[in-house]
């Protein structure tokens, strides 16, 4: 059996310890840029699964989350189903297990929001 | 020689009178054009000036009215007397406090980059007649800096408490939120929940970005936030500051959050400034007529002091309204002022 292709990308190593804003012209690390140059690619990447780690950020506003992750569904058509399967959410910082349940809630609303 | 008729000696003598008085006029509009320094301190300036007089207490909590009019005056003359010389009289200012002095070091910073235009700039001319402990903070916050002034020695502290130098950008810039926190504050006090300070100053400068400035485009108000923080290291108390010169919550609230106020508060409590405000708050935690926008204000900004173990207080004045948050109140405080701030000022203010 083939092994899982598992794509990591850390939100502090590979994008900016310092994520903040929602759209490009907020600033260099908002959530647009992280979802349209990291996080979508990665998924359209033909990876069996994509992680997304937290550990290492200053903190996460919620215009930064809801962008990029309520985006994603917005942007691409995919759902809550879609990426439960695919995409993991992850922090090693008890700190920063609030910004993930966030992250996952907005997830959940941007899905129900596009099927009504 | 024919002899003068006393009619037209009286003639000569008010015409005379005329244009000695025209002379002296003319010699002093001369003094007001060109001032000229004083030989013993180049920052002294003599001749004419419009002055403007700061209050003795400059404290938005003491002095709301009084903070407001010298932040009035300072635009309006700025603005109105473009090429008359003006002099900020600091001098009076017995009280300053950090809050205050954001706001006014944002009003001399925008007034500086208008200046800066014309290839003209702020001094400080008689900085050494100040009171010291103002002298102290403002130096700390970064005025002499503003002011481009370097003659002026440090001070000690007689309070404790210290100021950090303000800072401004037209970006979500959260760089600058760690390095306060990590650079000028830890040091010296312990600030709690780091992870949660840093999203609600980044989401109060994503609002700044996005909402304050609404469509004002006029190069007179450039689309800035500032931002400075204090700390008594004897109390252990520590206040983070964030300002904007924007149109204010209560006018740049998203459509849809105004109609759902509308129709929860009685139609003379819509035109109320601090009701406004309480209620975009409230608005903001409930919530899910706007999914994707407009829930900085509650989830970020005002949760910080909601999840802290320590006393803490989360303020903001916009325009005529005054919302404050308390731990362990038993509600909310309103307060709305007869005359409005330009802005929004945030203020979080915790106690170990």
């Amino acid at each position: 059996m083939k092994p899982e292709q598992i794509k990591t990308i850390s939100i502090a190593e590979d994008f900016s310890a310092y994520p903040a804003g929602r759209f490009l012209e907020d600033g260099e690390a908002s959530g647009t840029a992280f979802r349209d140059n990291l996080l979508i690619p990665a998924l359209n990447g033909g990876f069996d699964k994509v992680e997304i780690i937290f550990d290492g950020v200053a903190g996460v506003g919620s215009s930064f989350l809801e962008e990029a992750f309520g985006g994603l569904i917005r942007k691409t058509g995919m759902n809550k189903t879609d990426l439960d399967q695919r995409l993991d959410l992850k922090t090693n910082e008890p700190d920063l297990e609030d910004f993930v349940r966030l992250a996952r809630r907005y997830i959940e609303d941007a899905t129900k929001v596009t099927a009504t | 020689m024919k002899k003068l008729s006393r009619k037209r000696r009286q003639w000569h003598d008010i015409h005379a009178r005329k244009l000695n008085r025209r002379r002296i006029k003319k010699k002093k509009s001369r003094t007001r054009k060109h001032p000229q320094p004083s030989r013993s301190n180049p920052h002294r300036v003599h001749g004419s000036f419009t002055p403007i007089h700061c209050p003795e207490v400059l404290s938005l909590e003491d002095n709301f009215d009084g903070v407001v009019k010298l932040l009035d005056d300072i635009r309006m003359k700025s603005q109105k007397h473009r090429n008359k010389r003006i002099h900020i009289d600091f001098k009076p200012i017995r009280t300053i406090k950090p809050s205050a002095a954001l706001v006014l070091a944002a009003e001399l910073d925008r007034w500086n980059r208008q200046l800066a235009i014309r290839n003209s700039k702020l001094v400080a001319v008689d900085a050494e007649e100040w009171d010291s402990t103002v002298r102290r903070l403002l130096r700390e916050m970064g005025f002499f800096k503003l002011l481009r002034v370097v003659s002026i020695p440090e001070e000690k502290s007689s309070t404790g408490i210290q100021y950090v130098q303000f800072c401004s950008g037209t970006k979500v810039d959260g760089k600058v939120i760690d390095d306060l926190r990590r650079l000028h504050l830890e040091p010296f006090v312990s600030v709690p929940n780091k992870h949660l300070l840093y999203a609600a100053v980044t989401e109060a400068m994503t609002n700044v970005v996005h909402h304050a400035y609404g469509d004002q485009t006029s190069l007179d108000v450039p689309k800035h936030w500032w931002l400075s923080a204090a700390y008594d290291g004897q109390s252990r108390e520590v206040a983070v500051m964030i300002y904007d010169q924007g149109s204010g919550i209560p006018a740049t609230l998203p459509r849809k959050f105004k109609e759902r106020i509308r129709e929860l508060l009685p139609e003379n409590l819509t035109k109320n400034d601090a009701h406004m405000i309480q209620a975009a708050h409230h608005l903001s935690r409930t919530a899910t007529l706007s999914p994707s926008r407009g829930h900085g204000l509650q989830r970020d900004i005002r949760r910080y002091i909601e999840e802290l173990d320590c006393h803490g207080m989360y303020r903001v004045i916009s325009n005529r309204g005054e919302y404050i948050v308390e731990t362990g109140a038993s509600s909310d405080k309103i307060i709305s002022h007869k005359h409005p701030l330009s802005g929004t000022l945030i203020e979080w203010r915790l106690k170990q």
